[in-house]
């Protein structure tokens, strides 16, 4: 697979730089659209795996760039992120917790109980059930909330459902050396690491040095936010001994030629 | 980290979305930790239950015996609740160190027992907060103004505490409101705010004096994928703007605005949940830091939430 994962972050306007910054990607008219060739020219260029969240327009935006078509043979494969956080935090903030985790089987329909498997593809999947699925992620806030509070059996039965289902399990964390501690084995653990040091909590450079080499990994490690939302050139990528430790990195810009640039880079022979 | 006891205890109250990050934050810091969370809902318990490992147990009820083993307590009840709470622990011989997450109609002497008490407005602990209060300290303010912007829609009723107010902008004024009127509290004492309107999601204060403060909260955005803010002071010689991502300063002085990012100065945590700022919180609430201070400012964050929404009475 290729070492370079695309992100979405700005198709759904969401920046950790600036509110504006995330405003301005929501009022774009072209977003979907701009999204969709972006999409498409990553899948061109190599880039096998789109990561993506769960928002209320995912499966609008996937349609859009072709997925669940024909025309999705030239598009990289898909790794949904779950579960929709901005939306079980808003109903958590209504209903409480109970509330959010009822969203989760939102889409399910009676019928499904019968069928183990259908039922456990749609919890996870909600709307998002299209055939390129072939990773399916935990988001930080629900991965972290688990390693809190210490609930190690949910990660593994994440981990087990996802691959009953089919599926790749992702375990994205802010706190990959908590997750390590935890004996949990996804097929890839995401973390945030740039060069600044922005969001980066302060025992994950030492748990990379720790990690041992890529080829001997049962485990794959992805990177995001390299760019720490634009602060980091992404020559300076380069010069960073640390991402190479990384077997993938993700990537999102609004701009094909930006992704282009980025993929160049991690690709190249050097890096 | 320091702790005060050879075996830190966590007793949470309150098994809901802010007792549950409580409790997370907590362990991601201080792994290992022992905590407990009371949770007199059948619903609430099962859920907490589901949702953590060995090292959390839930119950029903708290024993005085639980209360005087603990160190730290999390008070994260709905606030009718939180009095009762306090007392409670206060009967039982609680001295460690307590975080009411929204203190509201809690006695000021019953908190004088405690080790050290916290608060849960997590923007008194952003890495920009600092160098607001800097700001203030160093120059004459003249204006400030803080605007905030949510997609959350507070006219969906979904039966929970929260939402359970008929008054127009009253849950609005709870969840986010409460929040600002800490942060203007903390940087312009005893402002006196007039209510210029009051809708389910869309309130407006003024204050004239001691200077002339703005706020306004939009709630049901379509611009905004979470909350966003901008807080704006203007002093005689310079404009100073954040929407706690980016902190601008103009300056009559230097032609181009001086601009600081979050991004850009690498702010980062020992552990992380939900943003750097609930990290530092929970971080000085298990070092027990005394931030009494803070609190008397919450509990007088309390007393003005009541004078505007018996203004809002009036106004409905």
């Amino acid at each position: 697979m290729s070492r370079v994962i695309l992100g979405d972050n700005p198709f759904f306007g969401v920046s950790h730089y600036s509110p504006e910054k995330s405003s301005n990607y929501i009022a774009d008219a072209n977003r979907f659209s701009n999204a969709s060739d972006v999409i498409k020219s990553a899948g061109k260029l190599g880039i096998e795996l789109l990561m993506i969240s769960s928002h209320e327009e995912t499966a609008e935006l996937l349609a859009t760039a072709g997925y669940g078509t024909p025309k999705s043979d030239f598009l990289p494969d898909i790794c949904l992120l779950v579960p929709n956080v901005h939306d079980m935090n808003k109903s958590a903030a209504a209903g409480g917790v109970y509330a959010s985790l009822r969203a989760l089987f939102k889409g399910t329909k009676l019928s499904d109980f019968i069928r183990p498997r259908r039922l456990l593809s749609s919890v996870l999947l909600g709307n998002n059930n299209f055939p390129e699925v072939t990773h399916v992620g935990l988001h930080n806030i629900a991965t972290d909330l688990m390693i809190g509070l210490n609930a190690r059996w949910v990660l593994r039965i994440f981990c087990a459902v996802t691959r009953f289902c089919g599926f790749k399990p992702v375990l994205v964390t802010l706190n990959p050396d908590r997750l390590r501690e935890m004996k949990v084995l996804p097929d890839a653990i995401c973390c945030y690491y740039n060069l600044t040091g922005y969001n980066v909590c302060h025992a994950t450079k030492g748990f990379l040095e720790e990690e041992t080499s890529r080829d001997a990994r049962r485990t794959e490690l992805w990177a995001m936010g390299v760019l720490a939302s634009g602060v980091v050139e992404y020559q300076d990528l380069e010069k960073d001994e640390t991402l190479r430790r990384f077997d993938r990195v993700v990537v999102a810009s609004s701009r094909p030629q930006r992704v282009k640039e980025m993929f160049q880079i991690i690709t190249s022979s050097s890096f | 980290m320091t702790f005060p006891d050879l075996k830190p205890l966590l007793l949470v109250f309150g098994g809901g979305r802010m007792g549950l990050s409580h409790a997370s934050m907590c362990g991601l810091l201080a792994p290992g930790l022992a905590t407990v969370v009371v949770d007199p809902s059948l619903k609430g318990r099962v859920m907490v239950s589901l949702l953590s490992g060995r090292n959390v147990r839930v119950k029903k009820r708290v024993s005085d015996k639980l209360i005087k083993a603990a160190t730290h307590v999390v008070i994260s009840s709905p606030p009718k609740f939180h009095q009762q709470n306090v007392l409670s622990l206060v009967d039982a011989g609680f001295r460690g160190t307590l975080l009411i997450e929204k203190p509201i109609s809690v006695a000021l002497d019953t908190t004088s027992y405690f080790k050290a008490v916290h608060h849960g407005y997590t923007l008194r602990h952003h890495f920009f907060w600092g160098p607001l209060v800097e700001e203030v300290q160093d120059g004459t303010l003249l204006s400030l103004s803080v605007s905030m912007e949510t997609n959350q829609d507070f006219s969906v009723k979904d039966g929970n505490w929260r939402s359970k107010s008929d008054m127009p902008g009253d849950v609005l004024l709870n969840e986010y409101g409460s929040h600002v009127l800490n942060l203007i509290q903390g940087l312009v004492p005893e402002t006196k705010f007039h209510v210029i309107v009051a809708e389910e999601n869309h309130l407006k204060l003024q204050a004239v004096r001691p200077i002339e403060v703005d706020v306004e909260l939009i709630a049901a955005s379509q611009k905004v994928r979470k909350s966003s803010f901008l807080i704006t002071l203007k002093f005689d010689d310079r404009e100073v703007q954040t929407d706690l991502y980016t902190y601008t300063t103009f300056s009559e002085v230097k032609s181009e605005p001086e601009v600081k990012s979050l991004a850009g100065l690498g702010v980062n945590a020992r552990a992380s949940l939900r943003g750097t700022e609930f990290s530092f919180q929970t971080q000085r609430f298990l070092n027990s830091e005394d931030l009494s201070h803070d609190f008397i400012d919450a509990l007088e964050t309390d007393e003005i939430l009541q004078q505007v929404k018996e203004q809002m009475r009036c106004l409905g």
